[in-house]
């Protein structure tokens, strides 16, 4: 929540300095030196404020997966938060994707009891599908065992 | 890639905007109004498009490894990490790192599981993985909150 509040407070400064910069093309009162200075100051932040906040959203999750089929290679149950955080890879894609997932008690087990028995599964994946709403996607969890018969 | 796309744009709108204000082209005037109100969408857009991204601004201090994926074409390294107090959130980071290194990192299963490690800047424009003899705090008397999750001074 705190994160969310955070990133409206950016986005309020944010769009202040480009108000300012609007104001400025309007009213265009520039002879003063520190209005200059407050002008060019405004444009700085307004182009350097996004890029820095960008740089710190990078690696958050995605609570919005697309649909498809995914390898999981790894993941944190967060109860707290009810909610999977997953580290997941599209076959055929390089580049892994972090999501984040309704929690289900169900799957919370099976995915501790794969985490304490890893070596006895060969490949978990995941299934993402269209949810109830777009806040709560589906997720189908597979896990597919070495020996089959165990 | 493409939230690079939407802060060249937003870096390109906000130019226009400060060029318009300083010069005082009157022919700029409703360019700039245009690029003005598409700068104040094109952060948005850009975030959007970053998350599940991986990050390649690894902090500097350490960090619980909950899984890795080396890519050994590009070499890179794609680490799922807990920040240890920072907040609950993990967050995936993209390194640099050398193939070779990898294997010492995952050949025991034990470094895989809630392994704390801190990456250093290494030779050539790679990482180096340092072992972290970690004390959680819980294991210390008087103190009941588990490890990782222990707030740092600085947080």
């Amino acid at each position: 929540m705190s994160e969310l509040l955070n990133y409206l407070i950016f986005y309020a400064l944010f769009a202040a300095t480009i108000g300012f910069l609007f104001a400025m093309l309007f009213i265009g009162e520039l002879r003063r030196w520190w209005m200059r200075t407050a002008t060019v100051g405004a444009g700085l932040i307004a182009l350097l404020m996004p890029l820095f906040v960008t740089a710190k959203i990078l690696g958050y999750p995605d609570p919005w997966p697309p649909e498809g089929r995914y390898e999981v290679l790894g993941w944190q149950i967060a109860e707290v938060d009810q909610a999977f955080f997953v580290l997941v890879k599209k076959p055929g894609d390089d580049v892994p994707h972090h999501y984040k997932l309704p929690f289900r008690l169900d799957t919370a087990l099976k995915l501790q009891e794969a985490e304490q028995l890893g070596s006895i599964f060969r490949n978990i994946s995941l299934v993402v599908t269209r949810g109830l709403s777009d806040d709560l996607p589906g997720a189908v969890f597979t896990f597919e065992k070495v020996f089959p018969d165990e | 890639m493409t939230y690079m796309w939407f802060l060249a744009a937003h870096v390109g709108c906000v130019l226009i905007v400060l060029a318009a204000v300083l010069l005082k082209w009157k022919r700029l005037k409703p360019i700039a109004v245009i690029s003005g109100s598409v700068a104040l969408w094109m952060p948005l857009m850009a975030h959007l498009t970053t998350l599940g991204a991986p990050s390649p601004y690894l902090p500097a201090t350490e960090v619980r490894v909950i899984t890795s994926d080396l890519d050994e074409t590009r070499n890179i390294l794609y680490l799922f990490v807990d920040l240890l107090g920072k907040d609950f959130t993990p967050r995936v980071y993209q390194i640099p790192f050398d193939p070779s290194k990898f294997g010492g990192l995952v050949g025991n299963p034990a470094y895989l599981v809630d392994q704390v490690l801190q990456f250093q800047a290494g030779i050539g424009g790679t990482y180096e993985a340092v072992y972290i003899d970690y004390v959680p705090p819980d294991l210390l008397k008087d103190n009941m909150m588990r490890g990782w999750q222990a707030p740092r001074a600085d947080d």
